[in-house]
């Protein structure tokens, strides 16, 4: 077992994911179960193969440095759960 | 006590001038109004996808190529992840292990000696927004007009040994990113920003100490009185046996002291990832030959060819090259009446002292090269006097008029006239006999203050030279 029950909480609280203490074990085994799966892909040979860091086969996807109207303030605010006199409003946060 | 070494490297993010954002087209135009320069992109929305902004691998090709980086054939972006309310999308997209450049220098000169900083790396990310804390109510407030905004991030070596080296490699970097017109350079604004990340340990040892690093450092002067209280800080740590905690720490410029910042131990824990939303950007030789076109002449070169072109010494050549639009207007300058180390005082003290009271730069001056030639010819052919010529630039920078109607117009030509010189002499003579007993008696210092009454009795205009022999010639014979 390599995803112990202390890692499912370090990286649940990274994710700010609350989980129920029966959810645990069910993460414990699926986390497992994944890095099973790469350790598989790891007893390959990959010797002289390039890394891949995307899927896809396109390259150089770029766009002009053309600035154009962005969205109206409303809009943007549309989602927020509080929005005043411009700007979002969240509970403070500290540096 | 035992000796301690400094071990300073620097992160540098500046701001770079493009017209829109890295992965949207919203306009990067600094002090509008918050929230108008969002869109579904740069806010984060789901379901949007990010394209990038040609002008910034361009921007981050042309420093690299200007600090003798190579630039790596495929770059790639990358995820960080991590939880702040003015990163919308719960990560921000950076580089990793692909940045667009890597290994280069930057030669800076402190004290005489000069020296190469090593640069790891300079990679391209997009800047955050921006979080104001409310004094009363618990409560922040998030702008992202900022946010989506192209940074590079350059990265130098450890090699920096103290505090002024430190800013010695920051002005030299600001310098050049403004010579490329890639990074405006304002420091206030937060569009060249640096981070240190600051070390000491006892002389002679190989290991580097437990490192510190410090932020919000935002004029040369902060970053100059940051590093040194932070290494007094940790000298003091390790003299009395303790040892300096490995942590983030903020300048207070207002308390001259640096605070650790309150963070939670896991906020370092980014888990990057390459970014699966864009595409690897492969770099050709001919994109950087196209760049390589572009690349001005860099200070240092300009520097050494303002000495050997124009003969001017090492302090004229670094005042005059602290831009490109001052070198420039110092170049046209000469092009129009070749006296260049007149031009060059003229604009060290005079045409600077102007803009350093306005506040403004060489292009807000309101005059051009032409007239401050035109004024400089003036006193060259002797029509003006040096004294009086100062009185016609400030007429000259008040209206933006030329010297030669201002000139003539309140009648301000030198007198070189020498009838009309005697004549004057004679009346001064005439009004103060003792004076002139006294002269002849020996007192030949009093040569001066017969010159003084003559240019009063001129109002300045007598040609100084000239009058200095006349009176000299009048009182001997």
């Amino acid at each position: 077992m390599k995803i112990t029950e202390a890692d499912v909480r370090h990286v649940a609280g990274l994710a700010r994911l609350t989980l129920g203490e029966a959810e645990i074990p069910r993460f414990i085994r699926e986390l497992n179960s994944i890095l099973d799966h790469m350790d598989m892909l790891s007893a390959l040979d990959t010797q002289g193969l390039e890394s891949t860091v995307h899927t896809g086969s396109i390259t150089n996807s770029l766009r002009d440095d053309e600035a154009r109207i962005s969205q109206s303030r409303e809009q943007a605010m549309a989602n927020a759960p509080e929005f005043m006199n411009g700007v979002f409003v969240v509970p403070k946060v500290l540096e | 006590m035992r000796d301690f070494e400094v071990v300073i490297g620097l992160e540098v993010h500046a701001q770079l001038r493009t017209q829109s954002k890295i992965f949207c087209s919203c306009s990067t135009v600094f002090g509008l109004e918050p929230n108008t320069n969002t869109c579904e992109v740069c806010l984060g929305m789901p379901g949007v996808l990010p394209v990038l902004n040609r002008a910034v691998v361009d921007c981050g090709i042309k420093l690299g190529l200007a600090t003798g980086c190579s630039v790596e054939p495929v770059t790639v972006f990358a995820r960080k992840n991590y939880f702040y309310p003015d990163l919308p999308k719960g990560y921000q997209i950076t580089q990793y292990d692909h940045p667009l450049c890597s290994n280069g220098h930057l030669d800076i000169e402190v004290g005489g000696e000069k020296k190469r900083i090593g640069i790891v790396r300079i990679h391209m990310e997009e800047d955050a927004g921006k979080t104001i804390h409310d004094e009363d109510k618990p409560l922040s407030f998030i702008d992202f007009n900022r946010a989506g905004v192209p940074l590079l991030e350059i990265v130098s070596r450890p090699d920096l040994r103290s505090s002024s080296e430190a800013v010695e490699y920051l002005k030299v970097l600001r310098l050049l990113l403004m010579y490329l017109e890639i990074c405006d350079g304002n420091m206030e604004e937060g569009s060249f920003r640096c981070d240190a990340n600051v070390s000491v340990k006892p002389v002679g040892q190989q290991v580097l100490g437990i490192r510190t690093e410090l932020k919000n450092m935002n004029s040369f002067r902060n970053v100059h009185k940051a590093l040194d209280y932070e290494v007094r800080r940790q000298i003091e740590l390790l003299a009395k046996g303790d040892t300096v905690v490995q942590e983030t720490r903020l300048w207070n410029a207002a308390l001259n002291e640096s605070q650790p910042m309150r963070s939670k131990e896991e906020s370092h824990d980014y888990r990057y990832f390459p970014e699966p939303d864009l595409v690897p950007v492969v770099v050709d030789e001919a994109w950087i030959d196209e760049i390589r076109a572009t690349l001005p002449e860099l200070p240092s070169d300009k520097r050494a060819r303002f000495a050997t072109t124009y003969g001017l010494p090492s302090y004229d050549t670094e005042v005059l090259t602290q831009s490109r639009a001052l070198a420039d207007f110092f170049e046209q300058c000469v092009e129009i009446l070749d006296s260049p180390k007149d031009i060059s005082n003229w604009i060290m003290t005079e045409v600077l002292h102007v803009l350093k009271v306005r506040g403004k730069g060489i292009g807000q001056l309101g005059l051009g090269p032409p007239e401050i030639a035109g004024l400089l010819a003036l006193i060259r052919e002797g029509t003006l006097s040096g004294t009086l010529a100062k009185e016609v630039f400030s007429e000259m920078v008040a209206s933006g008029r030329d010297a030669h109607s201002i000139v003539s117009e309140k009648g301000l030509e030198q007198l070189s006239d020498k009838e009309r010189i005697r004549e004057a002499i004679e009346v001064v003579l005439n009004e103060h006999p003792k004076e002139v007993a006294r002269y002849r008696g020996g007192k030949t210092q009093l040569l001066g203050f017969f010159v003084g009454q003559v240019m009063k009795a001129t109002r300045g205009k007598a040609n100084p030279n000239l009058t200095n022999t006349l009176i000299r010639e009048m009182l001997d014979s």
